[in-house]
């Protein structure tokens, strides 16, 4: 009977109960076994055949089980007592995987390939019934065990939470180790690449270089494939890649109309969006797009160009940006209304408010206009003290 | 005749004695054949990585901002180059690239009633509202919109965010055009932290410690672009008073209409 467990009492993934007796005694073969107690509760599962009394919970896998007979009363009957009886078969437990003591319940019976269900109060026929329809079906093996919607009970429900959260702490932990291993691989090569970077770029700065020899070209490649910042390439044109002269092919392609109705100016950082949503799932990162838009001048028919200004925001003008002309418009608009808001002057001109501040922010400049900054905002008067001849300084 | 210069005069020592220092003679002389042979073995590396942990970088917040900081650690910045190994073969760039259009474009989108300065926990609910259904189940981390923003600096320098000394969510996130002065942000900030969505003038006096006219000019600026709302009014007392409002820090902002 060693091929019995102990078990813990709670159901396996999967498992249902078919039946349950009570009263059964077990047998091994035809001898009773050497417990104290024999007789306990038998349930029948999906799974398994289990086997409880007093403190001992034992189960049997019903892979293990070859095959049921029913006990004819006969000449054995009289020796194993009156209850109708179910005896059960069991494959012989591999010789390489001795029990022990732990996990075997009935370690000190001597081994044998049957034994049996003695049922003393009733309820065999039942039993064996749905028994002999288990191991037909074969249950235990049709279920797999991650079968949620079969779980039963809060335990199983605990249990499947747990093994979750096993599973993604030991994908995660994995992750996180292969990550490691994926850096350790990388800082290396890290190193060497920024070695030879700073050699080169020293010598380059001693020297006015006119032309990149093909093994810089390639290097600069293989800092850019790193991710690693490239000290020369900072102002000269000829390592920009190819690749960003292409770009900046296409941004002048994709966004010449864009840029001509937002009034022939638009900051990068809508170019960027822009940009982006026009080239779909093949977006370009930042840097890409400040590289490529340093190369417009570069590019054949270019309508587009880059333009910093003094507080620093950039933007790309369309060629046909005629500043002067705005600036004209502006300061008409002024004339004609007596002052002007910025706002006021987008909404009126239908041209944007950044371009339009810049508009007005030169004419003040060119001291053309007189800005009055106040609760109510910012508003711009022609520059009377200018322009007028009836203001006397006295 | 040009003259050459470059990584291979630097290995080959094919430039003129007097540009050596004793230094580059410690470059091995293989070293640029070395590094290349190298980033094979890291191009392998770099799609075996892929093929088991790619899901993860677009799905668990965490494993992408420690995957950052390892890279920024050894000195490199996955996010610089579309065309890098990184982005290449691991996609991560590709995810923050795509992060960063969605966050400029609903910052972008309020910025007639904001000026572009908004509530972090306002943007964060917009963005997760609409993830794309395959990535329904993962979330946009605050460390993410950071990185975002970040990288968008050499572009735009008027993107950002403001610690407040609040909750992580209570900060503001802002996209504008210039670069946010100093006194700005810090007027900003205090605002943040009163908890309120409003101010007056002797508020921020007494909690920046600022003379008036140091306030009055930040506040104007604010006004200047959009980010403040003026209201003149009497108090309870009947004394006219000056509210400013920050549409960004309202407390009930309406997600109904995106």
């Amino acid at each position: 009977m060693d091929q019995w467990d102990y078990t813990s009492g709670m159901l396996l993934p999967g498992e249902t109960v078919a039946v349950v007796q009570s009263h059964v005694r077990v047998y091994n073969g035809d001898d009773k076994i050497q417990a104290k107690v024999d007789v306990g509760r038998a349930t029948l599962t999906t799974h398994r055949l289990l086997w409880e009394t007093g403190s001992l919970k034992t189960g049997l896998l019903l892979g293990k089980v070859q095959k049921l007979d029913k006990e004819s009363k006969g000449f054995t009957a009289v020796f194993s007592g009156r209850s109708p009886k179910i005896i059960v078969h069991v494959v012989p437990s591999q010789r390489q995987q001795p029990r022990t003591a732990d996990s075997c319940p009935f370690i000190k019976e001597k081994p044998t390939t049957f034994f049996k269900l003695g049922f003393t109060q009733g309820g065999l026929d039942e039993f064996i019934t749905k028994f002999a329809d288990i191991l037909r079906q074969k249950t235990w093996e049709k279920l797999p065990p991650a079968e949620h919607n079969r779980r039963l009970g809060i335990l199983g429900i605990e249990r499947d939470i747990d093994d979750e959260a096993t599973r993604t702490e030991q994908k995660i932990s994995e992750a996180f180790h292969d990550l490691k291993s994926l850096m350790e691989m990388a800082k290396p090569m890290v190193q060497l690449a920024k070695t030879i970077s700073d050699k080169a770029a020293k010598i380059a700065a001693r020297t006015s270089e006119d032309e990149e020899d093909a093994e810089t070209v390639r290097f600069r490649k293989q800092l850019l494939n790193l991710g690693i910042a490239d000290p020369v390439t900072k102002d000269s044109y000829s390592s920009r890649a190819e690749y960003h002269l292409h770009l900046a092919m296409e941004i002048c392609d994709t966004l010449d109309k864009v840029v001509l109705d937002a009034g022939g100016m638009m900051t990068l950082v809508e170019a960027y969006c822009r940009i982006n949503r026009a080239r779909g799932l093949l977006v370009i990162s930042p840097d890409d797009l400040m590289s490529a838009c340093e190369m417009l001048n570069k590019a054949p028919n270019a309508t587009l160009s880059l333009r910093e200004f003094d507080t620093e925001v950039k933007v790309l003008q369309h060629i046909s940006f005629d500043e002067d002309l705005q600036l004209t418009q502006v300061l008409s608009l002024v004339e004609e209304r007596g002052s002007i808001t910025p706002n006021e002057c987008a909404i009126t001109t239908g041209v944007p408010m950044f371009v339009v501040q810049q508009s007005l922010i030169r004419a003040e400049a060119l001291e053309k206009l007189c800005r009055d900054e106040s609760v109510e905002g910012l508003r711009f008067y022609p520059n009377l003290f200018l322009n007028s001849g009836s203001i006397e300084a006295s | 005749m040009r003259r050459r210069v470059g990584v291979a005069s630097v290995v080959n020592g094919k430039a003129s004695d007097h540009l050596f220092t004793k230094k580059s003679s410690e470059i091995d002389q293989n070293a640029v054949g070395k590094l290349g042979a190298n980033l094979d073995e890291l191009k392998e590396k770099l799609k075996w990585f892929a093929s088991k942990h790619q899901l993860e970088l677009q799905t668990d917040a965490a494993f992408r901002n420690e995957f950052l900081t390892m890279c920024k650690s050894i000195g490199v910045d996955p996010l610089a180059s579309s065309k890098g190994y990184w982005t290449k073969y691991l996609g991560v760039g590709t995810y923050y690239y795509t992060l960063a259009v969605q966050i400029i474009e609903t910052i972008l989108s309020g910025a007639d009633r904001h000026g572009g300065v908004m509530l972090l926990r306002d943007l964060w609910i917009r963005l997760e509202r609409h993830r794309p259904k395959f990535l329904r189940d993962s979330h946009i981390s605050f460390d993410d919109i950071f990185h975002a923003l970040k990288m968008m600096k050499p572009v735009g320098k008027g993107c950002g965010y403001i610690k407040t000394s609040s909750h992580i969510d209570q900060g503001l996130v802002y996209c504008v055009p210039e670069e946010m002065k100093q006194d700005q942000t810090l007027l900003l900030k205090a605002v943040g932290e009163s908890g309120k969505s409003y101010f007056k003038i002797e508020d921020m006096i007494d909690t920046l410690g600022w003379r008036g006219s140091r306030v009055k000019t930040a506040v104007d600026q604010l006004i200047r672009d959009g980010i403040a709302w003026v209201e003149t009014g009497a108090d309870a007392t009947g004394r006219q008073c000056v509210h400013y409002w920050l549409p960004g820090l309202f407390l009930n902002n309406s997600f109904e209409d995106d």
